[in-house]
């Protein structure tokens, strides 16, 4: 089973570094740190280098001009590094080193020297000769930083090695040469791991892979070189040796032919650089296959950078055949994927039979691939075939998760086709950003598409435009005291629509444009929404756009009035009024928008994906031995509109896909079927996009989707001879979309991928989960889907509980009892009750029962009153045979809603909706009455009875001067409202 | 205290606990209280008494596992009530409501229905409190195999028949029927409802709505008159009403209304066979609304909300639901002249709406009578299935024919014997009374 756990890929890397020098002691004299400072600025350019370098802290230095007064300054503070120029006004170097010593013991001390120092004062100055070096000062700054990270490297080794960090060794025991040389190969490997982090897709992963860069581990003689080898063999990326040094106490000519020689043979894949003031060393050294560098040479820096370059796997990968033809070029990882199918044979064997892959992947940080790849030699595979497609599905691997599961921001020259989660703005990603960010996270981490080889499940491409953005355009355009006072939608879409977006996101969402050639959904992803507590389900605006016009500009305003139609949906009447009773206030919502390519495939003029779904680990309603725990799902042919707008739609348990909906026959299964679908109309490329969220799509008959090849994969048929539904199409007889094939005989594993889903969502928020999805079946191989992940958000189950005593009730002193009941507790403050006279109920009329509630609702909103809503089929549905079509501001004083069955009105409850959803976390109670069944009843007649307080064609408003006690029983789903008068004792 | 009374005291005291069953009874005496007058050998040879004590009750336990591989256990039932006519014949039913009681109602009405078609069948009923709501399509295989087991005990192709009823459709018969082969080892006529290709009968769907034409054009003949020329209205739009459509187009007639619950077409032009085979891929096939008939076809008018007894028409072919002739309704047709109602439905008429037909001495079947076809094919399968024999659909229509005729011939002549000619509300239900209770006079006491 999938574990729901989250875990950056970068976090072992927040334990690499652990030791920072934060704190410097600079003692100079007067005139040297007036040298530093005006020559230099030194604090400046350290501040400089370090910002340039990405690194995120910069160590602060504290001057002083004498040993007496840095001692004194050692006395008050901790200083992680002692830097001291050889020459002091008050004390000799030798003095002030022992007394910082016993101060601080262990702590670093290092010199600077502007001359030559006799080598016994030199060696007398040095406690631990690793730590307390002497510096030759050149006057470059960068010798500063790169003694601190020296005396960093050094601590951190031991530990970062063990994380796989790299280590390059460099042997040196001139403090002349290395002075000139640490500097160089600072600079060097930091510039060079700083353009490979610009791969890195964000500033945290960018930090991350500094962290990671190699180590730079000095040794001065031959002894102290062998015991890093030793120390650090699995993690040397390479060897920079002088060739003469001390070795058994002495001086000797080929100290670093010995090294060489010995890292060769234990190593033979590790780069060798020899150095040497005397250049016939270089032809020794290049016919034993080491590099060369001369110390005299005018183009030392250049040279070091291209050894690095070549050898330490900074530069490009450059696929080679083995006389050294060059034969193809990798710049990254990603590259590296494309191309390699494409490379010889013998360039491919050549390259792994030198741990060149490895080497390549341990520069950019990839130690785990690296450490996958290097311990393989050539004769374990079986030819290039075999090495090719190991490395490929290792590099298949590794750029999916670098990429998938992270928020890039938005940079249009580096836009990939890989990049799926792009973010533009610096404000939050609003709700459903924010969820759809961690489901992407979290699907990569979990290696979905290992544990469903045949299902592909990935969030479709997504682009957030960032809360941000929505502020600018608010404030600029000065649509904020406006549009709160506005309470006319129409005309508050109109006057967004005349606003300027940002000039500064224009032209990025153009370079999306000019990337993203396939349909998009533009929807809302406020602050709110998505809320633990408060779900905005289906409240704001979502616009699908065909996106296929040849002329980008036009494409471009499509998108623009979607992504302003957006944010003005936050002033229209809908959420004002679900707000206002979320107890929150309009100023603090913010809109966040998200850019997605819409799931599915192109059938002729129409784009849709073969279903769409909603599953929910928490089951309002169970059934058959079902478990609320068990989780439920609705699945609908096409776009997912149907199941959020309560249509009908195939409802399952993902825990036993096989079991039946509740339905007592086989002509119910006739009677639910989903007849119609929504598609994505691609025919009219120049639509105008309108407030009217529907305008770009087709609601069209289940016979279309039959004649696009999708039904056979999906759909039934009703045999009226046989009364029974069979699960294959027969021509001419009805269809019935019980998905079948998915659910009973397992083309895809659809039920266990929503199991997995739903428990790591769970795990993930700590409560019940909500997700949407699509599902496009290949055509060609229905056990192979995409399956894109459109939404997750938290459900709300209340743990609130009363009881109901059924055994206690007494029907006569009942208005209603249900025991199908939602919510929790008792409302003891709802004095009115309006119902629709049963008299009265046309189901074609119901259009009319919408507006007549609504004028009803806004009497409750005036007088600041709550009250109880009766009526038949189901609330807010989308079909006006099914119910009455309400939308949430026309009901939004109610309190309670109930829905009852007729004899003619045969509906199953609006589990799922997003009105559904809505109405549950505002606490509003639901009662489900099908009279027929034991233990639902409602007292019709004593209804009619009472005098009405107002009425209308269809309704009675009834009030009471005594309150409707409600009481609902959340955990049983018993629910009863008592007459006025009745003083039930509460268990609550 | 009268005869009738008697019985009923008798019957609640034998029967506590099974109200359903009280109220059939007496429902049944009731309307026959003017036979009962006429007919004391009844009394003397307690026939009401008999009449009312099934020949034979089943109860027994069907434990089967469910996927989670629990044991669950379910109650089944057989009660085999009257076989005076003919093997026992009554469908079975899958719902956590059944109980003993409420079959037993349901068997005593089933013995008057299939009565009334002539058919040798008699009446029985069973089931099981099994609910198969959300159940898996294996656990009801092996729940129906777990009750077959013990049910193909006590039934037979000569014996007992069962048919399907609520939560028992195809699906369920199939799996009934396989394990009772399985069992019995003899492939029979022991279940209707049977899969097309092994032993079901054509023309099911079509019975209901051929039916109801044939008895219109019944009654209409005792007037000397036929369907041929007749204006029809129809209401509803599922296989009652197309079929209906379909059978009065072939005998000449014309209909000019279909509805659903959104509205109804006008069509003064007639729903010939070319529009009507529009309508069948319409609602059969892409469930559409019937609104689209006006948008498809020229000079039809959509009355929106409206059902279709307005129209003025010979002949009205109610073929919805229940109660969708309203008082005011019934007002309307006979205002609009029409004097044939054959009911497709079950019970469409408000009894204050029958009562007014009645009165109006116009031909009026009521849906016991008129929608008898959809009972009278599962006795034409048994038929078929014990001559081994599968009739074409011309055959299996021509059998129905005979039978609607029988049912009005019945119906029509007891209501002349009874002296309230074209009554067939009381025609029918003495008919079928007296035809199982004569029977059983005939055949001594059993």
């Amino acid at each position: 089973m999938l574990e729901a756990r989250y875990e950056s890929r970068f976090r072992g890397y927040h334990d690499l570094m652990r030791y920072r020098v934060r704190e410097i002691l600079l003692v100079s004299t007067v005139y040297d740190a007036w040298v530093l400072e005006q020559d230099h600025n030194l604090s400046e350019r350290l501040f400089n280098e370090y910002v340039q370098l990405d690194l995120r802290y910069v160590p602060r230095i504290t001057r002083v001009n004498s040993g007496a007064a840095a001692l004194d300054k050692m006395r008050t503070r901790p200083y992680d590094l002692v830097l001291c120029l050889t020459r002091l006004p008050d004390m000799g170097p030798l003095e002030f080193r022992s007394k910082v010593k016993e101060l601080a013991p262990g702590r670093p001390v290092v010199f600077l020297t502007y001359d030559a120092l006799d080598t016994s004062l030199r060696d007398k100055l040095r406690e631990r000769a690793e730590l307390d070096r002497v510096f030759y000062w050149f006057r470059d700054v960068n010798a500063l930083t790169s003694i601190v990270k020296n005396v960093e490297d050094y601590r951190n080794a031991p530990a970062d090695t063990r994380r796989g960090v790299q280590v390059i060794l460099l042997v040196e025991d001139s403090p002349r040469y290395y002075s000139l040389f640490l500097p160089a190969i600072y600079t060097e490997l930091l510039t060079q791991t700083r353009r490979l982090i610009s791969e890195g897709i964000n500033d945290f992963q960018r930090l991350q892979r500094m962290r990671a860069r190699p180590k730079i581990i000095l040794a001065e003689t031959l002894r102290q070189a062998r015991s890093y080898l030793r120390l650090y063999k699995n993690n040397i990326l390479g060897v920079i040796s002088d060739v003469r040094y001390p070795a058994g106490g002495e001086l000797d000519e080929q100290a670093g032919f010995v090294l060489a020689s010995e890292v060769k043979a234990e190593l033979p894949d590790v780069p060798v650089l020899l150095q040497s003031a005397e250049l016939h060393n270089r032809e020794s050294a290049e016919r034993l296959g080491y590099g060369f560098l001369h110390k005299e040479s005018q183009n030392l820096s250049t040279e070091l950078r291209d050894f690095i370059l070549e050898n330490f796997g900074f530069g490009d990968f450059v696929f080679r055949l083995p006389d050294g033809t060059e034969v193809a070029r990798a710049a990254n990882l990603y590259e590296m994927y494309d191309i390699l199918p494409d490379v010889p044979d013998r360039s491919i064997l050549y390259h792994a039979g030198h741990n060149h892959f490895s080497t390549w992947l341990r520069a950019r940080s990839e130690f785990g691939l690296a450490e996958e790849l290097r311990p393989l030699k050539v004769t374990d595979f079986d030819g290039a075939v075999a090495v090719r497609r190991i490395m490929h599905d290792a590099l298949r691997r590794l750029t999916r998760s670098v990429r998938d599961g992270e928020v890039r921001e938005f940079a249009p020259d580096r836009m990939a086709a890989r990049d799926n989660f792009n973010k533009l703005g610096s404000g939050s990603l609003g709700g459903k950003g924010r969820g759809l960010a961690f489901i992407n996270a979290l699907l990569a981490r979990n290696r979905f598409d290992e544990r469903y080889p045949k299902v592909h499940i990935a969030v479709p491409n997504t682009f957030v435009l960032c809360t941000d953005v929505y502020e600018e355009f608010i404030d600029t355009n000065g649509l904020r005291a406006w549009a709160k006072d506005c309470d006319d939608d129409a005309q508050i879409a109109e006057r967004f629509q005349a606003c300027l977006l940002p000039v500064r996101i224009e032209s990025d969402l153009r370079a999306l444009l000019s990337k993203a050639s396939y349909p998009l959904a533009v929807r809302s992803s406020s602050l709110l929404e998505d809320n633990q507590t408060l779900p905005f389900a289906g409240i704001y605006n979502t616009y699908m756009l065909p996106n296929n016009h040849p002329d980008l500009e036009l494409r471009f305003g499509q998108l623009c009035t979607a992504i302003k139609q957006v944010y003005a949906s936050i002033f229209s009447r809908g959420p004002r009024e679900y707000i206002k009773n979320t107890g929150y206030r309009l100023d603090e919502e913010r809109m966040a928008v998200v850019i997605q390519e819409l799931a599915g495939r192109t059938h002729g003029s129409r784009h849709y994906p073969s279903f769409s779904g909603v599953a929910r680990s928490y089951n309002y309603y169970p059934f058959a031995g079902i478990e609320p725990e068990d989780g439920t799902a609705s699945l609908a042919v096409g776009l997912g509109k149907t199941i959020v707008e309560s249509q009908r739609v195939y409802h399952f348990c993902p825990a036993y896909p096989r079991a039946n909906p509740p339905w007592a026959s086989n002509e119910e299964y006739l009677a639910n079927t989903q007849t119609r679908f929504y598609a994505l109309d691609i025919s009219r490329p120049d639509l105008g996009v309108v407030p009217d969220e529907d305008f770009s799509l087709l609601h069209l008959d289940i016979a279309e989707a039959e004649q696009d090849g999708v039904l056979r994969a999906l759909a039934s048929s009703w045999s009226p001879q046989d009364r029974a539904v069979r699960d294959y199409l027969i021509p001419g007889m009805p269809r019935v979309v019980r998905f079948a094939q998915i659910l009973k005989y397992k083309s895809i594993p659809l039920s266990q991928i929503l199991r997995d889903l739903l428990k790591a969502g769970e795990k993930s928020f700590g409560a019940p989960v909500e997700i949407e999805f699509a599902v496009d079946l290949d055509p060609k191989d229905e056990e192979r889907a995409d399956f894109s992940f459109l939404q997750i958000r938290p459900m709300v189950v209340t743990e609130k509980h009363c009881t109901i005593d059924p055994d206690n009730i007494v029907p006569a002193e009942l208005v209603c009892s249900s025991v199908q009941a939602m919510g929790n507790g008792r409302y003891e403050d709802i004095h009115d009750l309006v119902y629709i006279r049963p008299d009265r109920w046309d189901a074609l009329r119901t259009r009319q029962m919408a507006k007549e509630i609504e004028s009803i609702n806004r009497r409750f909103s005036r007088e600041g009153r709550n009250y109880i809503l009766l009526g038949f089929g189901r609330w807010a549905t989308s079909d006006p045979l099914l119910g009455v079509p309400v939308d949430f501001a026309q009901v939004s004083q109610a309190r309670i809603i109930i829905e009852a069955d007729r004899h003619d009105l045969w509906v199953e409850p609006s589990q799922g909706s997003h009105f559904f959803q809505n109405m549950l976390a505002l606490r509003i109670g639901y009662l489900f009455i099908k009279e027929s069944r034991r233990g639902n009843m409602v007292d019709w007649d004593w209804l009619d009875e009472q005098e009405s307080h107002h009425s209308t064609r269809h309704f009675r408003h009834l009030r009471f001067d005594e309150p409707l006690i409600v009481d609902i029983d959340g955990r049983n789903s018993l629910g009863i409202i008592h007459k006025p008068g009745d003083e039930p004792p509460c268990n609550c | 205290m009268s005869y009738t009374d008697q019985v009923m005291e008798l019957v609640i005291k034998k029967n506590p606990a099974e109200p359903e069953f009280h109220q059939a009874v007496k429902e049944v005496l009731d309307s026959l209280a003017v036979l009962f007058e006429r007919r004391p050998d009844y009394r003397h040879a307690r026939l009401l008494e008999r009449f009312v004590e099934p020949e034979r009750v089943l109860m027994f336990r069907v434990p089967w596992l469910n996927d989670q591989n629990k044991v669950e256990c379910n109650r089944g039932f057989r009660v085999e009530f009257n076989s005076a006519l003919g093997p026992y014949k009554g469908g079975l039913r899958f719902h956590p409501t059944v109980y003993l009681g409420m079959l037993k109602f349901l068997a005593f009405e089933q013995i008057l229905k299939n009565a009334l078609t002539t058919l040798p069948m008699g009446g029985g009923k069973g089931g099981s409190d099994f609910d198969p709501k959300g159940k898996s399509d294996e656990e009801v295989m092996r729940f129906c195999q777990s009750f077959m087991t013990e049910l193909s005990r006590h039934i037979g192709p000569d014996t007992d028949v069962p048919a399907g009823d609520i939560g028992v459709g195809g699906r369920e018969i199939g799996y009934m029927f396989g394990q009772y082969k399985r069992l019995k080892n003899e492939f029979t006529g022991v279940l209707t409802g049977k899969g097309l290709k092994w032993g079901g009968s054509l023309i099911r769907p079509e019975a209901t709505g051929y039916g109801a034409v044939y008895f219109a054009d019944e009654m209409l003949k005792t007037r000397s008159e036929s369907l041929e020329g007749k204006i029809c209205t129809v209401s509803g739009s599922g296989n009652v009403a197309q079929y209906t459509i379909e059978k009065v187009n072939m005998l000449g007639g014309k209909c000019v209304t279909l509805s659903d619950s959104g509205g109804t077409v006008y069509d003064p032009a007639g729903i010939d066979a070319e529009k009507l085979a529009w309508v069948m891929d319409l609602k059969n096939v892409r469930r559409g609304r019937i609104s689209e008939y006006a948008e498809k076809f020229p000079g039809v008018e959509y009355r929106a909300g409206a059902r279709p007894w307005d129209v003025k028409c010979d002949a009205a072919f109610p073929s919805a639901t229940q109660n969708e002739i309203s008082f005011e309704d019934a007002k309307t047709l006979l205002g609009n002249g029409c004097y044939v109602v054959s009911e497709g439905a079950n019970m469409p008429t408000v009894p204050e709406g029958v009562d007014l037909f009645v009165e109006n001495k116009i031909l009026y079947g009521p849906g016991k009578a008129a929608n008898a076809g959809g009972v009278a094919t599962s006795g034409l399968e048994m038929s078929q299935n014990s001559m081994r024999l599968s009739w074409t659909r011309e055959e299996v229509d021509e059998k129905l024919h005979g039978i609607m005729k029988a049912i009005h011939k019945n119906a029509y002549e007891t209501s002349i014997e009874y002296g309230q000619k074209d009554n067939l509300v009381l025609g029918a239900n003495i008919a079928g009374f007296t035809k199982t209770a004569d029977a059983m006079l005939e055949q001594g006491v059993v």
